[in-house]
């Protein structure tokens, strides 16, 4: 499956749907073992790398708002109904907080702030994936998309893409 | 006090950059956050180990620890000057910069900067991927000696 369309989106759902279903719409593999215990670890994470000081890293970072450390929970929560392994959070200079995937078939990662995320995922060997908007537009479906990306490598072999989505209401 | 280190960096220099904790994964490798930019800027701090050599990098990465965070201090990655500007990024000297020192560098992307709390371009993750991949990360054995007792860092 050749993709090479540019689609501009302005919703979070759209941009997570269309990059799915022309990605592969297939059936999930489902994820065995310490799933939970993993997800479980991923919202322990996020607790404690909310950081309430600033300069937490010695070089000026800000602190993790509340704001910041409730929408990032809210969505790991949603995509823990789909398919996808849980992520690794990781705290970042500018007080927001990243979900992060990485395999051998590529990464991705879904960077939350207090009210806007930014949202970037490649296979090997293929464009990036690009999308932005505003966190109360971000739903599971992301959880798909990364996958279905990474995560089921044989599906993405051979699919090229210069998908690029641009929020305008950010 | 006199700093005699060139201005300019060359690309045969070897910069060096602290880490920290948050820039690990469980299996002990760098995150794509280690060369994340200072908010409100697009500017990463860095050493110019060519010059200061392991010891000097050692001590000034261990002073930027603040003691009520639950932040470590777990030892240094090297890359190349010539590597950050392939990805398109710049490195250059900053020694007199706000509470800097002689052989501090900064980083640049060259990105936009985001609002305080708001993500960065999803786009500056491919620089920040290639610079993570980039970097040769040497474990500190022992944190808590003054001097470097690990790896030689070259």
């Amino acid at each position: 499956m050749i993709l090479s369309h540019a689609i501009a989106n302005t919703r979070a759902e759209d941009c997570a749907a269309d990059a799915h279903q022309m990605i592969y719409a297939v059936p999930h593999v489902q994820h065995f073992g310490s799933r939970l215990a993993d997800f479980a670890a991923a919202r322990e994470a996020i607790e404690q790398a909310s950081i309430n000081e600033s300069n937490w890293d010695g070089d000026g970072a800000l602190a993790i708002s509340p704001e910041v450390k409730a929408n990032a929970l809210a969505v790991l929560q949603m995509i823990e109904m789909t398919a996808v392994p849980a992520p690794e959070i990781t705290p970042n200079p500018n007080g927001t907080l990243s979900l992060e995937w990485e395999t051998d078939a590529g990464a991705a990662q879904l960077e939350i702030g207090k009210s806007l995320f930014g949202f970037y995922a490649r296979a090997q060997s293929a464009p990036a994936i690009i999308c932005s908007g505003r966190t109360d537009h971000l739903n599971g479906l992301f959880g798909l998309l990364v996958n279905d990306l990474i995560y089921r490598k044989s599906n993405t072999e051979g699919v090229t893409t210069d998908l690029v989505y641009a929020s305008d209401d950010v | 006090m006199m700093c005699d280190i060139p201005i300019p960096i060359d690309d045969s220099e070897g910069i060096v950059r602290a880490i920290l904790t948050i820039h690990l994964d469980p299996k002990g490798k760098l995150k794509t956050n280690t060369f994340r930019p200072k908010p409100g800027t697009q500017d990463v701090s860095v050493m110019r180990h060519s010059y200061m050599g392991s010891d000097a990098c050692k001590v000034k990465a261990k002073g930027i620890i603040s003691s009520s965070a639950k932040i470590e201090y777990k030892g240094l990655a090297v890359v190349g000057a010539s590597e950050i500007r392939a990805v398109g990024s710049e490195v250059t000297d900053s020694r007199n910069g706000m509470g800097h020192y002689c052989g501090h560098a900064d980083i640049s992307h060259g990105s936009v900067n985001p609002p305080a709390g708001e993500p960065d371009d999803p786009m500056l993750v491919d620089k920040l991927r290639a610079l993570k991949n980039a970097a040769r990360y040497y474990p500190d054995p022992d944190p808590s000696n003054e001097n470097w007792t690990g790896r030689l860092i070259e």
